[in-house]
Parts: structure tokens; sequence; C-alpha cells
């Protein structure tokens, strides 16, 4: 990727669809799980995590600018101990890799390919997708830039469709249960879903300049914040309290979009906007994972393992998660735990193991 | 065992029947041999077939059909002398030849030496001699005017008298030096004239007959202006005084050629281009060189209609089979003193005139270093038309999406000029090539400059539109039919069903047949002559509207489906793209089929990644979106005029700034927006150069 420049605008854009990509699927299903007519407070809690992301970045690069997470890791444990690391990341990474690939085959296959095999979906997706990390870091972005024109004129239009049939009152009354259950259902859009922004580290030497990462995780938190509240909102106000019982409770919202006789069933091209974004999510988890391997092992480019991996992380969705339980119960039970590990303590450990090896050396 | 005659014929191949008559490859020693062989066999008349295939035909074999396989062998034999002497074998089969294999680059090198033949163009190296004499054999070898026909050679005598002579103006008949007083040796209209002196240029005592020399080639010169520029005055009105030798040819050009354009070389590599051109050499003897008199005049078609991309509201005119008229349509477009037309060549045995334009000051130079570094390095013998020369510079020639924009309208080349785009013309091409290209230009159309931007962004929009249905409408009606009936209404999708219900085939099948019949039409409807063509296309149309729905073939809403893709393909004003969106089709047509809306999206996710990655001259084809940069609004919807004030930030121009950021200083609709965007320094006039 050397000589790839990526700009601020991309990077946002790409870590808003990096996010919104599963995001959307299957944040509204876990918040759900805990509080319904309260799931809009939740999303507004989604910035404290990317408060949370944009501090840890900000730390992780002070101590190792100009480096990625990887590589940064090396440098500031040394060969072999970095190498440990740098392995544990990149299990964590080829784990959510295998968990986003089982998503997206699950919910294609749900929604609207329910003849069709899901290993074929996955082989599909991850086959473009491979091609997409092969041919490079700029690919990964302008795809996202591509496809953001084309979405700010397609969501405002299917939240303004799906309006007609909200009812306001089912976000009332507010709090009734108090704030426990909201925070319980905060936990996994902060810690997992929001703490995916530090993915952005593994992109730090693409970019034009790497001390605004933090501002752009900042940024992207907003929007996101913003976004996914008006989701939550519209998919109470217009699911109700079954949103609990749905696995796809903004699919059902989508499907519930009908204006006079022709124009309804929208929910075939929601599924397939989302899966364009999931793409990209995947690729950009694929392009991590691709560029830390070639840290460790010192390969001349991230190339060698684009297709070898994809091919890998498609075994993997089927091997680890035998079914869409499995795969839930990981996202909601294991995954916080998992991503506050991998991602807050082991760069914070970096960042403070670097300024202690610099103090040491004065 | 002898085998009866007939029953061995049955089973024997005659070579003679399978031999190829004609063939590009030099005859082989061993073929010629065979053939005068076989011609001894048949010579020898049919009165004894039998022996003559067995006998005298099995020689022939022997002599005739082992030498060719022999030369083959010998091609391969360590060097030239041995592939002889292996050649020289074969004639005698009884014996052995032993021959070591090589490696291929050996043998190569080793052909290479062994052929030393004279390269034609080895004489274009050499300096134009002074003898007229030399002169004439020279350009003789070099043109093979002893075939060519159409290379004329015009000897003729320019008359000079010795000074203080000239002045009486009575130059005297009987000294009128005589030796070839006129002659052509293709058919020129002097062949007739005899000589009648020995022509030495001393020979008169107040003349000074100069000989002298006008090469050209008949058809791509205008005779008259020949006539009446170049042999009249040099032969009928001269009256100069004499000069020393090696001035002559700076008098003539100088005091007897009022041509406009008459340049002197001394090469021949020069030269020659220049008479196959359309120009006309003159050598005059003792002058070593040749004066070239811009003299072209070949028929073409006059400048007419845009073919490929006409409009309603702006210039009609369209670039012609003629290299200078498109060169000046440009610049009589844009009277632009820093225009620039750089010349360039390309091609060993017939050189290409390539002409690159471009507008000095505004245009990146590395752009236009990086075109000159892709058109030098063609190296082919010839580059008949732009559409070559497209193949040879563009990026990734095997992307369906073309990287270059090729247009045969002068305003839009000079209209791209000035945004800081390339041009290139080639030869007489009524094509010209505007580098570099992003994807979004190719969807554009120079009628949407010259509407209001209102109804430009509509033309625009209804394009982006057809381009997509294009793309993707049999594709669509594939996935819906197929996959997803659900998100059509109930109503039609019973209608769909029952429509369909006589047809016998599946859907992709029957979009196949259709596609291919429109493909089939569209193909037809280009080579039918003109006088029956709209009859086919009806023709055409009713088969396939009518007849293919009543037979049960394919279903009355498939026909619609089709027409409709059809027509839009047509809407797309790149012929390029257009070709490139014909040919797509068919892939998300198969993914279509296969997985539904869910192959359609990856295949479309597939496209995109292709095409962000794709430059086109250093350019990502799909900036300014992705790449995002700040631009002018001339991208999906076309903005006003009086607010397109930048040049494309993708081209990294010399000058950003095209015209002033309140163009409207006067209009108080438009100039707060201004004030607005740029500020105060709105109301100072432009400054040359960035702003």
């Amino acid at each position: 990727m050397s000589n790839a420049q990526i700009s601020r605008f991309q990077l946002v854009i790409v870590l808003i669809w990096s996010i919104l990509g599963t995001g959307i699927v299957t944040v509204p299903f876990v918040i759900a799980q805990f509080t319904v007519r309260d799931s809009w407070i939740t999303g507004l809690l989604f910035a404290a995590g990317g408060l949370i992301s944009a501090g840890v970045a900000a730390m992780f690069l002070r101590a190792l600018p100009d480096r990625n997470l990887t590589s940064g890791l090396i440098d500031a444990f040394g060969p072999w101990l970095g190498r440990m690391f740098c392995l544990w990341f990149l299990v964590w990474l080829y784990l959510i890799n295998c968990t986003v690939l089982r998503e997206a085959e699950s919910f294609v296959s749900i929604t609207i390919l329910p003849e069709t095999p899901e290993y074929i979906i996955g082989l599909l997706a991850m086959t473009g997708i491979s091609y997409m990390v092969y041919m490079g870091a700029e690919v990964l972005v302008r795809d996202g830039e591509f496809i953001t024109p084309l979405a700010l004129i397609v969501a405002p239009l299917l939240f303004a469709l799906s309006m007609q049939h909200m009812d306001v009152h089912q976000l009332m009354p507010v709090l009734a249960y108090g704030w426990q259950p909201v925070l319980r259902g905060a936990i996994t859009p902060d810690l997992t879903y929001a703490l995916e922004f530090l993915i952005s580290l593994q992109f730090v030497r693409a970019l034009r300049d790497s001390q605004t990462l933090p501002k752009d995780i900042i940024t992207a938190t907003a929007i996101l914040t913003v976004l996914l509240t008006c989701v939550l909102v519209i998919t109470t106000g217009v699911v109700g309290q079954s949103t609990s019982y749905l696995s796809y409770p903004v699919l059902e919202t989508v499907r519930s979009i009908r204006v006079g006789r022709f124009l309804e069933r929208l929910d075939t091209l929601y599924v397939m906007g989302v899966m364009s974004t999931v793409c990209i999510k995947l690729a950009v988890f694929h392009y991590a994972w691709c560029e830390g391997m070639k840290d460790v092992f010192k390969l001349s480019s991230h190339r060698i393992v684009a297709y070898s991996g994809g091919l890998f992380v498609w075994a993997g969705s089927f091997t680890f998660f035998r079914s869409t339980q499995e795969m839930e119960h990981f996202i909601a039970g294991v995954a916080p735990a998992y991503f506050v590990l991998t991602l807050i303590c082991i760069p914070l450990l970096a960042a403070t193991v670097m300024n202690f090896r610099r103090r040491a050396k004065r | 065992m002898n085998v009866p005659a007939w029953l061995a014929r049955l089973f024997t191949i005659d070579d003679g029947v399978v031999e190829e008559p004609f063939s590009l490859l030099e005859d082989r020693p061993g073929q010629a041999q065979a053939g005068a062989d076989t011609g001894a066999a048949d010579g020898a008349g049919e009165r004894n077939a039998e022996t003559d295939k067995g006998g005298q035909g099995r020689d022939g074999e022997s002599a005739g059909g082992a030498a060719p396989d022999a030369g083959d062998r010998a091609a391969r034999a360590d060097s030239p002398g041995q592939a002889d002497s292996a050649r020289e074998a074969g004639a005698e089969p009884g014996e052995v030849e032993v021959i070591r294999p090589i490696p291929l680059e050996a043998y190569i090198r080793q052909s290479a030496q062994a052929s030393p033949e004279k390269s034609p163009e080895a004489g274009l190296e050499d300096k134009v001699p002074a003898e007229i004499g030399r002169v004439r054999k020279a350009v003789e070898q070099l043109f093979h005017a002893d075939v060519n026909k159409d290379i004329v050679i015009r000897e003729f005598i320019i008359q000079a008298e010795s000074r203080g002579q000239a002045k009486d103006g009575k130059p005297a008949e009987s000294q009128v030096p005589a030796e070839p007083r006129g002659h052509a040796v293709a058919g020129g209209p002097a062949a007739s004239q005899e000589p009648t002196q020995d022509g030495s240029p001393a020979a008169g005592g107040g003349k000074k007959p100069w000989r002298a020399l006008a090469v050209f080639v008949d058809g791509l010169v205008d005779k008259m202006t020949i006539n009446t520029h170049i042999l009249q005055p040099l032969m009928l009105l001269t009256a100069i005084a004499d000069e020393p030798v090696e001035r002559r040819l700076q008098t003539v050009s100088e005091a007897l050629l009022p041509g406009n354009q008459v340049t002197k070389f001394e090469d021949w590599k020069d030269i020659v281009p220049g008479i196959l051109s359309g120009c006309t050499a003159v050598f005059v003897d003792g002058s070593p060189g040749a004066l070239i008199v811009e003299t072209r005049g070949w028929e073409h078609r006059t400048v007419g209609l845009a073919q490929t991309e006409t409009v309603v509201r702006g210039p009609h005119e369209g670039f012609t089979e003629s290299f200078r008229a498109n060169t000046g349509l440009v610049r009589a477009e844009l009277r632009c003193k820093d225009l620039i037309t750089e010349m360039m060549h390309v091609g060993r045995l017939a050189p290409t005139d390539v002409a690159l334009m471009y507008v000095q000051g505004v245009v990146n130079p590395k752009l236009v270093d990086e075109v000159k570094r892709r058109i030098q390095a063609i190296d082919v013998d010839y580059l008949p038309d732009s559409g070559l020369l497209e193949q040879f510079i563009e990026d990734n020639p095997r992307l369906v999406v073309p990287n270059t924009l090729t247009t045969e309208r002068p305003d839009r080349i000079a209209h791209m000029l000035m945004e800081g785009h390339v041009a290139i013309f080639v030869g007489n091409s009524p094509f010209a090539i505007a580098v570099p290209v992003v994807f979004w230009q190719l969807v554009h159309s120079p009628e949407d400059a010259y509407l209001r931007f209102p109804f430009g962004s509509f033309l625009r929009l209804l394009r982006w539109l057809a381009l997509s249905l294009a793309l993707l409408t049999p594709a669509l009606y594939v996935s819906i039919t197929n996959y997803h009936p659900e998100m059509i209404p109930t109503d039609l999708m019973l209608a769909i069903a029952g429509s369909r219900e006589q047809v016998p085939f599946p859907v992709i099948t029957e979009i196949l047949m259709m596609e291919f019949s429109i493909e089939l039409i569209r193909e037809a409807g280009i080579r039918i002559p003109s006088v029956i063509g709209p009859t086919i296309g009806i023709v055409g149309a009713l088969i396939i509207g009518q007849a293919a729905v009543q037979a049960g073939i394919v279903s009355p809403l498939l026909v619609i489906v089709i027409a409709v893709t059809a027509l839009a393909s047509f809407a797309i004003p790149n012929y390029n793209l257009a070709f490139g969106v014909r040919t797509m089709r068919f892939v998300f047509l198969a993914a279509a089929a296969v997985f539904g809306f869910y192959g359609l999206t990856l295949a479309l996710c597939w496209a995109a990644a292709r095409l962000a990655v794709q430059k086109s001259f250093g350019v990502p084809m799909l900036s300014p979106v992705a790449p995002r940069m700040d631009t002018s609004k001339d991208v999906f919807l076309r903005g006003p005029a009086f607010v397109m004030n930048q040049r494309p930030v993708f081209l990294q121009t010399q000058k950003a700034w095209r015209e002033q950021p309140a163009s409207r200083p006067w209009s108080k609709a438009t100039m707060p927006n201004a004030l607005r965007r740029f500020g105060d320094s709105v109301r100072s006039p432009r400054k040359g150069g960035k702003h």
C-alpha cells in the first residue's frame, strides 16, 4: 500500500461504512434484547465508545507516530514479544472477519436467497472482497466514496417513506425501567462497534496526515451517533415492541414501506445496500489483516495473502459459527470483552511501554 | 507382397490436392524444386500417370518433399552456413544430417546476422547529392520508380542569365539548353519534350541553364498549384542572374517560388516524408538539398456534420479525413496564441502524422511529456487510425470503459483543451483523442454546455438513467422474475406470470435470444445499404415484436424490456462507452441469472472497485467523486456557466481559474452568492496565473 494516500474525507467515509455495514443489521437487535422504548438513548451513548476510541488512537499515535498498530507493537515490545501481541491482534481480526462474513451470509440467506447455500453466498462475497483487497487500499476508500452519493439519495428517501407508519407513542414513556437496561444495551454498541474505529490504526501509514486520525474518529463518531439514533427512533416507532422478537428490525421497518399499490417491498433493495456496505467493511478488515500479516511475517506485499486469506476467512466463518445463534452469542456475550482487551488494553500497553522506554533512554 | 495399385490408391492421399496454391511465406528452395518436379510430372502427361506416381512422382517427393523438410530443419541449424549446407544436403536423401538444437535467442541472433538484406530505409540516412543525375537515381531507387507509377519525377530547366543580360529580357532561343528540357518519368506533362542540347550548365554565352527536378506523388498534390506556382515560374517566368552553385536553392526559394510554405532540407529522411505527405520536392543541379513546397491537395470528404455526436444547439461541424483541416478546425474554434500543435510521426514503413495539441500555460507539462512518451514508444510499420493509437497509449486497453475520449467535434476538443486536456490527431482520422478522461465525462455531451444549466442538468440525469437502464434492465428483469418476485406488486407479478405461460424457455434463454436478435439488427443495420436499411429495421422490429410473441417464443413484457434497453443504450453519447455497456450488460445478466440481486450487487461492487483503481494518464477515472475533489459542478449535473469558475482539479493545470469568481458583477441575483463564496476579493479583477 506504500503509495496509497488516504485523505481525511475518505477515512471518515470508510469508517462510517465499516461500522454501519453490520451495525445497522445487528445493533438494533442487540439493543432490543435489553430495551426497546429507550433504545434511542442507547444510540446516543454510542458517542462514548467513539470518544474512547479516539482517545486510544491519540495516545497510541503520540507514543508511536506514523506507525500502524502491528508495526507499532513490534517497535514497542520488541521483535518477539511484539510479534506475539501482533498474532493476538491478527487472530482477533481474523475472528471478526469470520463473524462479519457469517453475519452477511445469514442476512442474505434469510432475507432474499433462502434456497441458496450459505457457503456459496459467502464464497462469492469473499472472492469479490479479496479482489478489492488485492487491488489496494485506494480501492476500498474510493468504493466508499463512490457509494456515498447513492446512499445520500436513497437513505433519506427510505427514512422519509418509513416515517408514515411511525408512532411516536412507542417511544414513551422515557426511561420507564430506569438506566440499567439502557446501559446494558449500550455495552455491545459501545464496546464492540464503536471500538471498531480503532481498525484505522492499521491504516496509519497510508494516511496523508496520521496526526488528524483522532479528530477523524470523532467526526465519524458524531455522524454515526446521529445516524444510529435516527435508525433506532424510526425502528422503534414503526415496529414497536416487536423489535425484541425480530432478528432484523430495520429490515422490518423498510418492509413496512408502502406507497399506493406499486411502491412496496423495498427490502430487497435495502439488503443490497447493506451488502454493499458490508463488502466495504469486510474489505477494510481483511486489508488490515493482510497488512498485519505483512508486518509480522515480513512479506513483500499484502497481496500475497489477499486471496488465500479470503479463503481462510470463508472457511472460518462456518467452522467457528455453526449456526446464527452461535454468532449472535459471540457478538453479544464474548466480543465486548475481547474487543476491550485487544483494542484498548494492547494499544495502551504498547503506548505506555514505548513512553517508558523513551524515558529510560533519557 | 505386392499391393495392387487400385488398393494402394484407396489408402493413399494425393498431396497435390492439399498443396497450398499460394503462400505469403518465402518460397523455400525445396518447395520450388518440388513445384518444378510436379510440373515435370504434369508435363509428362497423363499417359503414364501411374508410372509418374510411382517413379518420377516419388523422385519428386524425395527431392521436393524431403527438401522442404530439410530446409525446416536447416532453419534450426547452428548457423546460416550450416543451414545452407543442410539445405543442400536435403537434395541427397541418403545422407543423415545431425543437427544440434540451439537456444532460441541464439537462433534469432544468428538469423538476424545471416540475413543482412539492405533495409529500404538505409538510403534515407544519406545526404542529398548535389549532382542532379545522382539525385534522380536516388529518387528512383527510394520510391521504386520503375514500378511505382504514381511517383512523378519531372525534370526541367531553370533559365538563368549572366549578369547584365537578365535585364534586357531577351533570352536567345538558340541558346536554350536542350538536353532533358523536360522529362517526366511517370506520365508527367512534359514527357513529350525532347532534348535539344547537351544541357551543360555553361553551354550558352548569356544563358546559364540550371537543371532541376520536381518530385511529387500523383493524387496527393494539387496539380494546379504545381503548374502555376512551381513549374510556370521556374520554367517560363525566370529572368534572374546566374548565381554561384551553392546559392541556387536559396535563390529559387527566395525569388522564384511563390508557394506559401517552402522549406529547405538536406537529408532524404526529411525530404521523403514531405513528398509522401503531398508536398513537392524541388531539386536544383549543383545544390545539395531540396525545397519542399506545400502543394497538398488530395481528395477528401468536405467538413460535414458530426455523424456520431449530433446536437441541436451548438456547432454542427465534425472532423473530416484531412489532418490539416482537422487541426485547422480546432484553430478556428480556439484563436489562442498559446495553442500548440506539436508534430510527431509514428510508423516505420509508412509514417503517419500525429499531432499533439495543448494550450501552453494551462496544461500540466507532465501530462504533455507523458503523452509524448507513450506515443514515441509506439513502434509499428503503419498506424492507420486514431483507434489504433488509442489502444497503444491508453492505460488499460482491456478495460471495457474507455480510458480516452474520442470525439469528432472540434468544439468539444477546443473546450477540453482550454480545460487542460491534451488532444491527439492521427493522420487522416476523423476522430480526435482527448486525454486524460474521467468516467463522468463519457456521459457528457457538448450540448450540455450550450443549453441553460437546468436543461443541461436534465439531459445529464436522463443520460445517467439511460446508462443504468442499458446496463441493468435485463439483469433486473431476470432477478425479479427468478429470485425476487415479491418486489413487484402482485397484479404486475400475475401479469408477468400470465404472459410467460406460453413461453417454453427459461427467462434467461428468452433474454439471450432477444439480446442476440437486437445485437444482430444493430450490426446488420450498419452494413446494410442505406436504401434498404430502414426497411430491415422495421422488419427486424416486426419479427421481434410481433412474430416472436405470436409464436410463443418470448413474452410481450420481455419485448418491452429489450426495447427499452436498446433505446437507452442509444442515448449514451460516447460510442466507446456504449460498447462497454453492451458487453457488460451480459456480465450483469449472468450474475443476475445465477444469484439474483445478490449477484448483481457483487458484480456492481466489483465493477466499482475496478473503476476506482483505474487511472487515465495519471488521473483516477472516478475523480472528482472518488477521490473526492473540490471542483466546479460538472459531474452528475451541469452547473451554471457563471459558477464554473475553476478548471477540473484532477487535471492539475497551471491555471486553476478559467473565469472570474464573480462573472456577473452587475447581477443582484448572483453577486451575493459569489461574495459569500469568495469574499470581497471577487470585486477585484482576476489576475493572470493562479488565482
